[in-house]
């Protein structure tokens, strides 16, 4: 489903160069749950933006779904996100002013489905929160906010869901739903899932944890437990 | 007071960009300030120049009766005691000219005489030589062109004046002390004054004007001297007048300009407020986290308060000191020069513009940027956990209360300072009053119009659903944003609405068609024989009308009485002779604001309709009975209709008293005739010498070289009022930019989110775009309504003139606002388009 090869992202940092993503290369079948860890500031989120088609890599290319990102242009990235990608952030990126049922909507529109108010509010209440779909995020919890975002991101049925440490800005209680809710999404929809996470409920139930540093991918060889002892 | 500089500059170092808006509206404001205050003042100068120009000097003293001894002593006294810089003496009169060599030629010309002295202020223009009292000792004379060409004298040749023989020494172009009078009777012939009194013309009574002109320099003791001598010679027939009363039109015009200068201050001062405001909310609602941040690490309000408010006075500062310096590179790149009344007036930046500048500049800073700020005090620690609760609504007791008190201290103080800058307080209140009308008229008609753009939420393109769904939801800040870009909108309409109205007002020579030249005393056996004259250069028919000479002998009426001639005199106002006419219609350019016109039916005794500044400056009402001396009769004539005449239409004349035709019937009465004469100097000169040569008794009013003067003073004050428009106007696109600009920050990271989700570019540019057209649109609109009204106030009741909506301006306050947000929009979705979405999200 996800294709990587021999990707480099450099960016200006001043007067240098700093290479953040150094010839990395990653392959992931479809409907598996992946799992990626680093320190902060590693390139994690950087890797999550490339694969999703949110940036164009340095050098290297990128596949999803049998398309490469790499050769598409800014309007067919949006087309191509619009009907393949969904994306969870740390901090929710809710629409202020929208409501959470008119959030869910929101991909939904864009891709011009007829029925995106219904197809939402079904979301919703699959996820719990459907007394809240006309709430807006600055009335609602933390939690709450993230599960309205993890609706959002699967609310166009994507073939690839990408979650940016989803549970970084949750209590442990809340990130333990949160994840049961990432790891159900595959579940759900089929989709593949790549998560970037310190979070070890969330690395548990991952297929393959992965270990970014020094700008490439190494397999993480601890165990979900040791990685909580080790953070 | 240590940690609040030193956090105070370290946010700065770090939220310099967020405040570059802040700096560049309080410099830009500052800028225009000292441009205006600059302009304002070296305008002054110029209109002061202007009026002295058309006076000669600073107070002048006149009579038709000559000075007697006893005047003579009087004016010796109180010029004694008073510093005087000049004195001048001046006598004219006028007579027929002619030719030495061909003395068949004659032409009627207004003779003047004038001393060593003369002028004490202006300068003469003399075609192709430097004009200095030389050239008239001995008998020279200078000669208006027309003279030269419609008796065949060249530079050189002798001129017959008063039988006596004077030496054509140049053509007189351009003199001060000419006045504004549209009844001249003839073209201006200049020549010594001691000349002239050899000549013996003088000695006939009533036809000569003799007149003393004193220069004092300074404006302050223009009032003292003038007070003097009207003191000391009010039993006397003289008539004393000061270049700021020279009683014409032209100088009420120009204080009509001067007004308009006081309001556009005024406005800029509220633009550069709006900004502000604008800028400090922003501030304010991105300062937030910090604010949260450093009231977990124990930092109390107060000091959180503080430290803002000492970014915004530092920022101030430096840019008060940037706006003087764009202010002086502004007056020196657009205003290097303007040249009024024959000097060049340069715009200059003065100690006093640039310390007035900064002062206001900070000032109007910190007033506009407290009430935004005061949030800050109420700002949760916990807030950081949900930063939509970031503020304490319930909060601090007491809170509500100080900032409405603190809000309507600083509008109180704001309002005040800019009326004070203003110097006037009728356009204070009247703009302030239409700031605050529109202020609320904006936060209701903005509520309804959201509420009538929400069935919108549900159509069926997304951008545009999604466009409104969001202005709908934020209505609460979009009001503020209406309200802020709409009284902006207001404020530059209203202004530049008052400039055209103003601007009307000196406009003379716009229509080609307007008549120039004036055929006086033609009797009415003449008068086929002056349209066979016009007809045969192609001048359409000329348009007769009946005229009398009168002069005012008493007033017997409700508020006035004035017993005599001598009582009229001393009264002043309305003491020269006048043209008057008679008939039984309102010319188009008539309306008449009280009493009735008789129109067709008889006369109820003699009556008489006036102008209506008779009424307003002279206090004669209705039903007053006036005396008027008609060729040596009487005539008591009851006031029983005020017109009010715009004399910018006066194609048939405009006269101050108009009889019922009834009332003058049984004096014979001569006719005045009204035309637009030909351009070419020469064929002009050969039209007036064929009437006159065929009709010797008529006489030629050339107002060519009058209305000339006119339109220099109006281009004077027209520039003027132009270049504060425009000042208004930058102003208004600042606030626009600025507040739309603030607006969009927020929007950046929702765009950046719909991107993530697969909006492409044409649908975040749809977006953006109808979102902020929809703001401006709105706000234009309201605007509209409001500055239409104040306009309407402004100029009709303030300034007093006729004021004429313009449909196309109201139009353009709609358009223009909603195309500028939506460039602003535009040049937003540019820049989020610019950078990648994670990137924004990640910031």
């Amino acid at each position: 489903m996800i294709q990587a090869t021999g990707l480099e992202k450099t960016v200006k940092s001043g007067d240098r160069d700093l290479t953040i993503l150094n010839g990395l290369d990653l392959s992931v079948p479809a409907g598996e749950i992946v799992c990626v860890r680093g320190p902060s500031g590693s390139g994690k989120s950087t890797l999550l933006g490339l694969l999703a088609g949110l940036d164009h890599p340095t050098t290297g290319t990128v596949e999803v779904a049998g398309t490469h990102l790499t050769r598409l242009d800014e309007e067919a990235l949006a087309q191509f996100r619009s009907k393949n990608i969904g994306f969870v952030f740390q901090s929710f990126h809710l629409l202020p002013n929208l409501t959470a049922l008119e959030n869910v909507a929101v991909p939904l529109e864009i891709a011009g489905a007829g029925d995106a108010v219904e197809r939402a509010r079904e979301l919703l209440d699959s996820f719990g929160i459907g007394e809240r779909a006309h709430h807006l995020p600055s009335r609602m919890s933390g939690g709450e906010q993230q599960r309205v975002a993890i609706a959002r991101a699967v609310s166009n049925e994507p073939r690839v869901v990408f979650a940016d440490e989803p549970t970084g800005n949750l209590d442990e209680e809340t990130g333990v739903r949160i994840a049961d809710l990432i790891a159900g999404v595959r579940d759900r929809t089929g989709a593949t899932v790549l998560v970037a996470t310190h979070d070890p409920e969330l690395a548990a139930r991952a297929d393959r944890r992965l270990l970014l540093r020094g700008g490439r991918l190494h397999d993480d060889v601890k165990a979900p437990e040791s990685v909580l002892v080790g953070a | 007071m240590r940690f609040a500089f030193r956090m105070a500059f370290r946010e700065l170092r770090s939220s310099a960009r967020r405040l570059a808006l802040f700096f560049v509206a309080v410099g830009i404001g500052v800028a225009a300030i000292v441009v205006l205050r600059s302009a304002a003042d070296s305008l002054q100068t110029a209109l002061t120049n202007e009026s002295r120009f058309l006076l000669a000097a600073d107070v002048t003293v006149s009579t038709g009766e000559g000075f007697t001894e006893e005047i003579e002593v009087v004016l010796d006294d109180v010029a004694s005691g008073h510093p005087l810089t000049g004195v001048s003496r001046s006598a004219q009169i006028a007579t027929l000219a002619r030719s030495a060599a061909d003395p068949i030629r004659g032409a009627m010309v207004e003779l003047k005489g004038v001393d060593g002295a003369f002028p004490l202020y202006g300068a003469m223009e003399v075609d192709g030589i430097v004009f200095e009292p030389g050239l008239l000792a001995g008998r020279g004379a200078l000669v208006r062109p027309e003279v030269r060409v419609r008796l065949g004298l060249e530079v050189g040749d002798t001129i017959v004046l008063g039988g006596e023989p004077f030496e054509v020494r140049g053509d007189l172009l351009k003199e001060p002390g000419a006045g504004i009078d549209f009844f001249r009777r003839g073209p201006r012939v200049l020549v010594g004054l001691s000349d002239l009194e050899a000549t013996r013309l003088l000695d006939v009574p009533e036809r000569a004007r003799w007149e003393v002109l004193f220069a004092v320099g300074s404006e302050d003791a223009v009032g003292g001297l003038s007070a003097g001598l009207r003191a000391a010679l009010e039993d006397q027939p003289v008539r004393v007048r000061t270049f700021r009363q020279t009683g014409d039109r032209l100088a009420r015009r120009i204080r009509r300009g001067e007004d308009y200068l006081a309001l556009a201050g005024f406005v800029i001062l509220l633009l550069g407020g709006i900004g502000v405001f604008s800028v400090a909310r922003a501030f304010t609602r991105q300062s937030l986290p910090s604010a949260a941040i450093e009231r977990c690490l124990g930092v109390p309000s107060r000091t959180i308060l503080g430290i803002a408010l000492l970014q915004m006075a530092v920022l101030a500062g430096l840019a008060s000191v940037f706006g003087i310096a764009a202010g002086a590179a502004a007056l020196h790149l657009f205003i290097p020069e303007v040249e009024v009344g024959g000097l060049q007036v340069a715009a200059r930046l003065t100690p006093a513009a640039a310390l007035q500048g900064a002062l206001t500049g900070g000032l109007v800073a910190l007033l506009s940027a407290v009430f935004p700020l005061l949030p800050l005090r109420r700002v949760r620690p916990l807030g950081l956990l949900r930063s939509g609760d970031m503020l304490d609504e319930r909060g601090t007791p007491g809170a509500g209360r100080l900032e409405a008190a603190v809000a309507a201290g600083a509008v109180l103080v704001f309002f005040g300072f800019a009326g004070w800058q203003s110097g006037s307080l009728q356009i204070t209140l009247a703009v302030t009053g239409g700031f605050v009308l529109v202020a609320v008229l904006l936060w209701v008609l903005g509520g309804l119009i959201l509420r009538g753009l929400t069935p919108l939420a549900s159509a069926r393109t997304f951008a545009v659903r999604h466009a409104v769904r969001t202005v709908l939801r934020g209505a609460r800040q979009i009001r503020v944003v209406l309200v802020a870009v709409g009284v902006g909108v207001f404020l530059v309409l209203a202004t530049v609405g008052i400039e055209r109205n103003v601007q009307r007002e000196f406009t003379f020579q716009e229509s080609s068609d307007d008549p120039d030249l004036f055929f006086l005393d033609i009797q009415a056996d003449q008068a086929e024989g002056v349209r066979r004259n016009a007809a045969e250069r192609g001048i359409p028919d000329i348009n007769l009308i009946p005229v009398l000479q009168t002069r005012v002998h008493g007033v017997f009426g409700r508020d006035v009485h004035l017993e005599d001639r001598a009582a009229v005199r001393r009264a002043g106002g309305m003491s020269r002779e006048y043209t008057v006419s008679s008939r039984d219609w309102l010319e188009d350019n008539e309306v008449v604001t009280e009493g009735e016109f008789w129109g067709g039916r008889p006369a109820d005794g003699a009556e008489v309709s006036i102008e209506n500044w008779v009424q307003e400056d002279r206090g004669v009402q209705l039903g007053d009975t006036m005396r008027f001396e008609i060729m040596g009769e009487m005539l008591d004539a009851r006031v029983t209709s005020i017109r009010d005449v715009e004399w910018r239409n006066a194609r048939n004349g405009g006269f101050t008293f108009l009889f019922h035709p009834d009332s003058v019937a049984h004096f014979p009465m001569s006719y005045a005739g009204f035309v637009r004469g030909p351009d070419d100097v020469v064929e002009r000169a050969r039209f007036q010498g064929a009437v006159v040569g065929e009709f010797p008794n008529v006489s030629v009013v050339d107002l060519r070289d009058v209305l000339d003067t006119m339109q220099q003073v109006a281009d004077s004050v027209a520039l003027a009022i132009r270049i504060v428009g425009l000042i208004a106007l930058v102003g208004g696109l600042l606030i626009l930019i600025g507040t739309v600009a603030v607006h969009i920050g927020a929007r950046r990271r929702e765009t950046a989110v719909l991107r993530v989700f697969g909006a492409g570019r044409n649908r975040v540019v749809a977006i953006t775009l109808l979102e902020h057209s929809v703001i401006g649109a709105v706000a234009g609109a309201a605007a509209a309504v409001g500055a239409s009204a104040t306009a309407f106030f402004v100029v009709r009741e303030i300034m007093q003139l006729p004021f004429e909506a313009d449909p196309s301006l109201l139009l353009l306050a709609i358009v223009l606002p909603a195309l500028g947000a939506a460039g602003v929009g535009a040049l937003a979705a540019v820049d989020i388009l610019r950078r990648k979405p994670l990137g924004v999200l990640a910031d």
